[in-house]
């Protein structure tokens, strides 16, 4: 479909950062979540909102857990009326921040089902200066992940603020994903 | 148990807000020990002990430069490495435990080039610097060369054969670039180093499902009854779930309808206990979910999630089994 912005809510923004953050080592990827009602060809100029995301994993994900996470993650966003819209993924090293055979492979899968869905690869260069949203969106045009060039939005301006004030306090994130949440299923 | 002491002595010192001098060092000496990677803390508790309170330290300030300093350069705090380096210089000129620091720091401001050359140099006096080795390893990896940074890692690994964590390293680089029976081959390598290690089998396991196939399956199959046998007490999930869903994809391929060869379906079909296995994945998993305090939403989710992967039978396996569900 034709590039569509996003827009980060707060709270989705924050965490897929600090999920990133707890895992410096590695590379991480999780659900981007939107509204279940926003439809998709239709969709006027605001694109898609990501109200929330799903952390997944901070190692390498294989096949069965992919598959069972993506299933669970299907039914969780159901219940709250909302839908997957896409995938993060952040690299483990600093500067490589095109989308990754990993992520690219996924996100084609995605489309299967899906066909907006996008990917949002986080670019760990921008995270550090933290002044504008850390990231590309990249959307599927004839078979190839492209850099989408429409803009990336927060909902709220001002909370680009907030990582930089959250970094400089050296605050502990404690984000769990689906990966930690399979040792401890009390944590969520 | 070391992890609770961690949490305790670590929220000993947060409650002092770091003016506790000798909780710091203890939270150090307890890192050192214990070879945590907790760059942030050990930084942030570390620099007052190098700084203000450096003539307290006895003969433990080397010691403890020399961590804070790793844990600055790790933790991208250039300023606070930079002065640890020239005490310790000062102290120790021409010291090569100096030396590393001095190109670790070089690693910390992306010069990798510079860096690198210390590296050889210090490789060239002595061949056997495993140090030095690891550190190239790991430069060429943050350079995304994956091809060299394997190629260094075999290197190292011929001469270094007992070395658990580096054969650990070369299986992400491998899986990192979809070379998946290469990585098998060190799991392999891994199993017969540890084979008492039930995390090794679970990610074995799945490393044998993504490759595909019957044959791949059935292994994975194995694997995961296997670990789950080994420890069938705590932390589970991730076997039971990987059972699951290797049941279900063998159940998919001897589907005639799911468009695999028919070689791979019948084969598949002859797979043992499938549905059973199944079942007991489902039973136990929805057992620990319940047993535990889990949020509601997410137990919710479960019992959907397990519908989607549910094998009731196998397809064309003829006589459905009544017998007792069984993991071998």
């Amino acid at each position: 479909m034709s590039s569509a912005a996003i827009t980060f809510g707060t709270e989705a923004y924050l965490k897929m950062l600090l999920h990133c953050c707890q895992h410096p080592a590695t590379s991480v990827c999780g659900l981007l979540l939107a509204p279940a009602s926003s439809t998709d060809s239709t969709s006027n100029e605001s694109g898609v909102t990501c109200v929330d995301v799903l952390p997944l994993f901070h190692s390498s994900p294989l096949g069965p857990l992919l598959n069972i996470s993506f299933q669970m993650a299907e039914h969780f966003a159901s219940q709250r009326s909302q839908k997957i819209a896409g995938l993060y993924m952040a690299s483990e090293t600093l500067e490589d921040n095109e989308i990754s055979t990993v992520a690219a492979r996924i996100g084609s899968q995605m489309i299967a089902t899906q066909a907006d869905s996008v990917v949002f690869m986080i670019d760990n260069m921008k995270l550090r200066r933290g002044d504008e949203i850390a990231g590309s969106l990249y959307v599927q045009k004839a078979g190839k992940w492209q850099r989408s060039s429409a803009p990336l939005m927060m909902e709220d301006g001002h909370a680009l603020e907030i990582p930089k004030q959250l970094f400089n306090q050296r605050v502990r994130p404690h984000i769990v994903d689906f990966e930690e949440h399979t040792e401890r299923p009390e944590a969520d | 148990m070391s992890a609770t002491n961690f949490e305790l002595l670590r929220a000993r010192l947060e409650a002092s807000s770091g003016k506790d001098i000798k909780l710091n060092r203890e939270f150090l000496k307890y890192v050192r020990e214990h070879h945590i990677r907790e760059s942030t803390l050990v930084s942030i508790y570390g620099a007052p002990l190098v700084d203000k309170y450096a003539s307290s330290l006895g003969d433990e300030l080397w010691v403890v430069l020399e961590q804070v300093c790793i844990a600055a350069l790790d933790s991208q705090d250039l300023k606070l490495a930079d002065m640890c380096i020239s005490k310790l210089d000062a102290k120790f000129p021409n010291s090569s435990r100096v030396r590393r620091l001095q190109a670790l720091r070089m690693e910390a401001a992306v010069r990798y080039d510079d860096a690198d050359l210390v590296y050889q140099r210090m490789l060239l006096d002595d061949p056997t610097n495993t140090f030095a080795m690891k550190r190239r390893i790991t430069i060429a990896r943050e350079r995304r060369d994956l091809t060299r940074a394997v190629q260094l890692l075999n290197e190292y690994l011929t001469v270094f054969m007992s070395d658990t964590e580096a054969w650990l390293e070369l299986a992400d680089l491998y899986i990192q670039q979809g070379m998946y029976s290469n990585a098998s081959f060190c799991f392999e390598e891994l199993l017969l180093a540890s084979p008492q290690n039930c995390h090794l089998y679970v990610k074995y396991a799945e490393l044998r499902f993504t490759m595909g196939g019957v044959e791949n399956l059935e292994l994975a199959k194995k694997y995961y009854s296997f670990a789950l046998e080994l420890n069938p007490d705590k932390n589970t999930n991730r076997a039971w779930f990987g059972l699951l869903a290797t049941t279900h994809a063998l159940a998919l391929l001897a589907d005639p309808s799911s468009g695999a060869s028919k070689k791979a379906s019948s084969a598949a079909s002859e797979s043992k206990y499938v549905a059973e296995m199944n079942k007991l994945a489902r039973t136990q998993l929805t057992k620990n979910y319940e047993n535990s305090s889990a949020t509601t939403t997410l137990k919710e989710c479960l019992p959907k999630t397990l519908s989607d992967f549910t094998v009731d039978r196998m397809p064309d396996s003829g006589s459905s089994s009544s017998k007792d569900a069984k993991t071998r």
